[in-house]
């Protein structure tokens, strides 16, 4: 049997076809933050957002220079960090597990930062030099004390995503419960703090949280480089990937440790932002496949895109006022993804 | 190159599985493993790629075999066809070089892959995902993926239980002129006993987890085997070339 031209250039035209695809939903995030930044309570105009963000400081109105890059700015990029975040976080969840409900919060990670963080709120807990960075820290401490639940339980019964699944899903209920016992506990006021915490939102984004969360997802990226093929193999289930030569287990280990990370860096300054890390894995499969050399950067895409979508969103449902932005994620994401499932050819999992 | 296997013992769940497997396979030979259900093929298969832990010895070019170099030796097939994935046919098979791929892959890798698809009339299906193609395209994927490797040994599960006819002796072919071509030492464990005898230059016998009978197809397979390993009563025949036929006549 010979090769024609046409039959050896067919899988470069599908990789060609996804780049392609990737580069064209990078550009439409990048319209959707720019849409982001001009859009906000203080009603500003086009042109003004544009001249702060454009021209040098001493050309600007002051308050409007403030509003574009002390508020308006950290906010974008933060939603641009915690989505990109999320959506890698979520899409290598689903892979390592090999399981399409596999998420930072289906997992119960979120829910035990949203612990920390209520439970830091209730005690009134303190750093002493950073006393800002107490309920993020606390966040952070709740999610990896998830991971660690789960990473145990799955050292006794062996790395399996049987294991680890239901062993999150049980972490899951428990700092469920647990966050619910804290709210029970706290009085009014620190109640309604507890509530807007968990709800999740950008409004305390700084340039310090962009910085860490952005510094956390670039560590992560260049520690997920070496292992991108192992994890498109490990799509053929753990059998086949260990035959191919991928230590599955140890992998995993890997890839569970960066999510951890990925989503504590995530959540710890914005709070509880449960629907991107499982959807946006599932909008990128639909529309570049499983080859995780584009699967992970077009997740990362989709979920900034949904997050900035739904900060765009929480800035216009009441005019004056921004809605906390987890309570508008799913409704954003949600009509796209059955846009998809509807008009798609590609099975999504 | 030889392949030996020495006092090979598989234990799962606390029961013995494979007992004290001894046997050799020269460079080139397509070596076929039978046995009824349940008498460790499968395990003795898992084992020798190194997915199953084992005791015993297992050496190639008379240099024992730990479970890493396994691994970069020996190319497994196993006989599901996997979960189901959206995964090109393309990329599966390049996965069979998983040590060569990089961000981007290299043109002459590409190339290789395809040909490999086309050993099998497969490049037509190339851009296509796993789900979207047949249990039989999908096992002739995979073992274009395993030949795609290069391995010295080839250990092969059921290769032709999803598969037709015709494509059944396509694929034996294709191993065969694959071990010629190579010095590949391959493995397989069938069910399809004339089909086995046809294509195998070495037969081995696993019952209850020992190895019974090893030698010439026309050696290992005898009505009395037959009786007493798979409690049939069968009728053996022999073709022109001596490769004997069986036909199954009633369950004992």
């Amino acid at each position: 049997m010979s090769l024609t031209a046409s039959d050896s250039s067919s899988y470069r035209t599908l990789v060609r076809r996804r780049s392609l695809t990737l580069v064209a939903s990078a550009a439409v995030l990048a319209l959707t933050l720019i849409v982001d930044i001009l859009v906000g309570p203080a009603f500003l105009g086009f042109l003004d957002v544009l001249a702060a963000l454009i021209l040098p400081e001493n050309q600007v109105d002051a308050t409007v220079h403030v509003i574009v890059h002390e508020i308006r700015l950290p906010m974008t990029l933060m939603a641009l960090l915690v989505g990109a975040s999320l959506g890698i976080a979520g899409a290598l969840m689903q892979t390592i597990l090999g399981n399409p409900l596999a998420s930072p919060y289906t997992l119960g990670f979120s829910a035990a930062a949203g612990f920390g963080a209520a439970l830091a709120i209730l005690a009134g807990f303190e750093l002493p030099l950073i006393p800002s960075f107490s309920i993020p820290v606390a966040a952070a401490l709740g999610g990896c004390l998830a991971a660690c639940i789960v990473y145990g339980m799955a050292r006794l019964r062996g790395m399996t995503s049987e294991v680890m699944i239901l062993a999150g899903i049980a972490t899951l209920f428990m700092f469920q419960s647990l966050q619910s016992l804290v709210q029970y506990l706290s009085a009014p006021e620190v109640l309604q703090e507890i509530v807007f915490w968990l709800f999740g939102s950008l409004v305390k984004a700084s340039y310090v949280s962009v910085s860490i969360t952005g510094g956390i997802l670039v560590f992560a990226l260049i520690l997920l480089l070496p292992e991108i093929w192992k994890l498109t193999a490990l799509r053929l289930g753990d059998e086949r990937a260990q035959s191919l030569g991928v230590p599955v287990e140890r992998l995993r280990l890997k890839i569970f440790v960066l999510i951890v990370l990925l989503t504590a860096g995530a959540v710890a300054f914005v709070g509880t932002i449960g629907f991107i890390g499982l959807v946006a894995p599932h909008i990128a499969r639909m529309l570049v496949g499983d080859d995780q050399r584009v699967l992970l950067p077009m997740s990362a895409v989709t979920g900034a895109f949904v997050m900035a979508g739904a900060s765009i969103i929480a800035k216009l449902i009441s005019p004056g006022a921004i809605v906390p932005i987890g309570i508008v994620t799913a409704v954003i994401g949600v009509p796209f993804l059955f846009l998809l499932i509807i008009r798609g050819r590609r099975r999504f999992w | 190159m030889t392949l030996h296997v020495k006092d090979l013992e598989v234990s799962l769940g606390g029961a013995s599985i494979v007992k004290r497997a001894d046997f050799s396979s020269a460079a080139g030979q397509f070596a076929m493993l039978i046995g009824p259900n349940g008498a460790g093929k499968s395990t003795l298969l898992k084992a020798l790629s190194g997915l199953l832990p084992s005791r015993g010895h297992v050496s190639l070019r008379d240099r024992a075999l730990g479970m890493t170099e396994r691994q970069e030796a020996i190319a497994y097939m196993p006989q599901d066809i996997g979960p189901t994935s959206s995964l090109t046919v393309a990329e599966v098979v390049l996965l069979g070089r998983l040590r060569s791929l990089g961000l981007s892959v290299p043109g002459e890798l590409s190339d290789a892959a395809q040909a490999a698809l086309a050993r099998f009339g497969l490049q037509e299906l190339q851009g296509r995902t796993l789900d979207a193609i047949s249990g039989g395209q999908r096992q002739l994927v995979f073992l274009a993926q395993a030949l795609f490797r290069q391995p010295d040994i080839l250990l092969l599960d059921e290769p032709t239980a999803a598969l037709d006819l015709r494509h059944q002796l396509v694929v034996l072919e294709a191993v065969r002129k694959h071990c010629a071509d190579h010095g590949t030492i391959a493995i397989a464990a069938m069910h399809d006993l004339t089909l086995a005898a046809q294509f195998a230059d070495q037969m081995i016998c696993l019952s209850r987890g020992r190895i019974e009978a090893k030698g010439l197809p026309k050696d290992v397979l005898t009505p009395d085997r037959l009786q007493r390993v798979y409690g049939v009563e069968a009728e053996v025949s022999y073709s022109a070339q001596g490769r004997p036929n069986v036909m199954p006549l009633r369950a004992s």
